[in-house]
């Protein structure tokens, strides 16, 4: 007898991967942080961040919305303007480091002027600078929608229980002199580049880990024994500015992250991991989880991803999500709005 | 091709409304003697008619058997061939001040006389204005009006038809009369927002939409003399309307504060008339 003797399938290879449905994984996640279609979620992170708050939704959980569309526009145009999208009109949150500063924020209920982006006469937050695709009338409208902003989600993260947040870069660029990190390059939206100021980063493994126990902290000072669920996206870079390649520097900054988010789960009872990054680049799926542009998922895997995270919950029998349609745009995902993929148009 | 296209005669105008193209139906009744350059004809709907009408090979029908029946009960006939005018102008059909009044009613912008609705209960949420006249102007695409106007457009393509291309006008909703007053449970919003000094500015915003929402169509305002301000109609051009039928007139009740009469009507003659310019 030795410790392999008595393991299940699912702990080998061969029985677990290799010969197995990637479709219908066995026992890849036995949930530590529960949760029943009454919890109270709030949900964040990058765009595949978005499939989980609505397949969340459709199948009947309990996801918090501080901001709902308060008026008529159709649905495509309402998600354009950031509503519906996450449990707050924050669009996507990319890194922790932006999650660490947003929640900061929301304690402190700041709007800074210094962070009013300008792109022919209309006006940005350059803190979410794709929510608003007009722009605003002024750098004083910017700061009335953020403070109202930082306030609506102040309210919503007090009454949530479970916070589901989908890790998605470790690169990001920062405002030297404030150390703000912003969600997409300045100028790529709105605002202008200032090498002088405007500084790359790729948040190392220590810094995401710390900044994972500083939101952490953040979010229990707005509701007590607030619970985390993590998960990483498994859509690569659309680009780096690291230097290099960009397939090491997405196998680096995923690397990063699971890691993070796997010690982080394991060092915290009230905080879980679900392995969606797993269940997409499976290399038993060959791919096929992914569209032709090697980057959206599909929405087979989407739905196999919710199937999976649903049935382990307890939440089979609510409710599943519709599937997603297919994009109809080559690199666009179907209702998924993302900023980071703006820095396609600049390939050559 | 029609007369007009030819440079011969006077434009034949298809004027097509609900309950509104009364107003406009009445004053050309009274006397079609100003607009000489005018060849007017009347297609009035009930309520949603209007919006059941699509154009199928040059020609615009109705595409419910209730359409059919009210239209051949209003009108004498439910079919209009395209080809047959150099003009097609929507009166009303809910193209009004009223979609500005709709994201009013639950959201407020920087910018607005009356401040941005903070501690108002129940809450009003904060949006940008660009968003607030999205939704207006994605409210004015999406009323009949709209609808039918912009199907109009695109049944109206150059291979469509010979000669010059027929224009396409939509003619604002007549605001409430400044007389609902009498109303104030009804009226409600708008009479607050007119207390409030925003008025003037959901007039812009509902105007702007209205030239945004639909390309390809003309807009006509309501003509400026007979605004009140803003967000509502001078009460001398609401007294005495009519209803909409197939012969007799029937006047409104006294408090129907809604529409306008043949006056205001006539104004929007004068609107078509100047927007098709002189007959050459």
């Amino acid at each position: 007898m030795h410790p392999y003797s008595d393991l299940p399938p699912e702990a080998f290879w061969r029985s677990g991967v290799a010969g197995a449905d990637p479709a219908a994984l066995d026992g890849i996640y036995a949930p530590k942080v529960r949760i029943g279609p009454q919890t109270r979620i709030a949900t964040a992170g990058s765009c595949f961040a978005q499939h989980i708050g609505r397949a969340l939704r459709g199948a009947g959980v309990t996801v918090l919305d501080a901001e709902p569309a308060p008026v008529a526009l159709p649905e495509a145009t309402a998600r354009a303007f950031g509503y519906g999208l996450f449990s707050g009109r924050y669009g996507n949150i990319y890194t922790v480091r932006q999650l660490v500063q947003l929640l900061q924020d929301v304690q402190s209920g700041e709007a800074y002027e210094a962070f009013v982006w300008e792109r022919d006469g209309r006006f940005f937050d350059a803190l979410r600078p794709g929510v608003e695709p007009l722009g605003m009338e002024s750098p004083e409208e910017v700061l009335f929608l953020r403070r109202a902003h930082l306030a609506a989600l102040r309210g919503m993260l007090a009454e949530a229980e479970v916070f589901v947040f989908t890790l998605g870069l470790t690169e990001a660029w920062i405002d030297a002199p404030t150390g703000r990190v912003f969600q997409t390059c300045p100028g790529v939206i709105a605002g202008r580049f200032d090498p002088a100021r405007h500084v790359f980063c790729s948040f190392t493994l220590a810094q995401t880990r710390a900044d994972l126990e500083t939101a952490r902290g953040l979010l229990r000072s707005l509701r007590k024994r607030m619970r985390m669920i993590l998960t990483v996206s498994p859509v690569p870079l659309t680009a780096t500015a690291s230097g290099g390649h960009v397939l090491p520097a997405t196998v680096q900054s995923k690397a990063v992250l699971r890691v993070a988010a796997g010690e982080f789960a394991a060092a915290h009872r009230g905080v879980d991991y679900f392995p969606s990054y797993e269940l997409i680049t499976n290399p038993a799926a060959r791919g096929r989880f992914f569209e032709p542009n090697l980057r959206a998922v599909t929405a087979e895997g989407v739905q196999m991803v919710m199937r999976t995270f649903l049935a382990a919950q307890g939440l089979a029998e609510a409710r599943m999500p519709e599937p997603v349609a297919a994009p109809d745009v080559d690199g666009a995902e179907e209702g998924v709005i993302c900023e980071e993929m703006l820095l396609d148009a600049f390939a050559r | 091709m029609t007369a007009a296209a030819q440079g011969t005669g006077p434009r034949r105008v298809l004027v097509l409304g609900n309950s509104h193209i009364a107003a406009v139906k009445n004053a050309h009744g009274q006397s079609a003697a100003p607009w000489p350059g005018l060849a007017v004809e009347f297609a009035g709907g009930q309520l949603e008619t209007l919006a059941a009408l699509e154009v199928q090979e040059g020609r615009l029908i109705p595409r419910t058997e209730a359409a059919g029946r009210n239209l051949q009960a209003l009108n004498q006939r439910a079919e209009w061939a395209l080809a047959d005018y150099d003009a097609f102008v929507v009166v009303g059909c809910r193209v009004g001040i009223n979609l500005a009044q709709v994201p009013y009613r639950k959201a407020r912008f920087l910018g607005l006389p009356s401040g941005t609705g903070q501690g108002v209960e129940p809450p009003l949420a904060p949006v940008s204005r660009a968003m607030f006249e999205l939704s207006v102007r994605e409210g004015v695409a999406q009323s009949v009006g709209g609808t039918l106007a912009l199907r109009l457009v695109a049944g109206l393509q150059p291979e469509e038809r010979q000669g010059p291309a027929a224009r396409v006008m939509v003619a604002e909703q007549p605001r409430p009369s400044f007389d609902c007053r009498r109303q104030p449970g009804k009226f409600s919003g708008l009479l607050q927002a007119h207390r409030v000094g925003d008025g003037l500015v959901l007039s812009d915003i509902f105007e702007g939409a209205a030239l945004r929402a639909l390309p390809g169509v003309t807009f006509l305002p309501q003509p400026e003399q007979t605004r009140h301000g803003g967000m509502f109609t001078l009460p001398r051009y609401s007294v005495g309307s009519v209803r909409l039928t197939a012969g007799e007139s029937i006047a409104h009740p006294e408090d129907d504060f809604i529409h306008a009469n043949a006056e205001y009507g006539a104004l929007v003659l004068d609107q078509i008339a100047e927007a098709l310019g002189p007959v050459a």
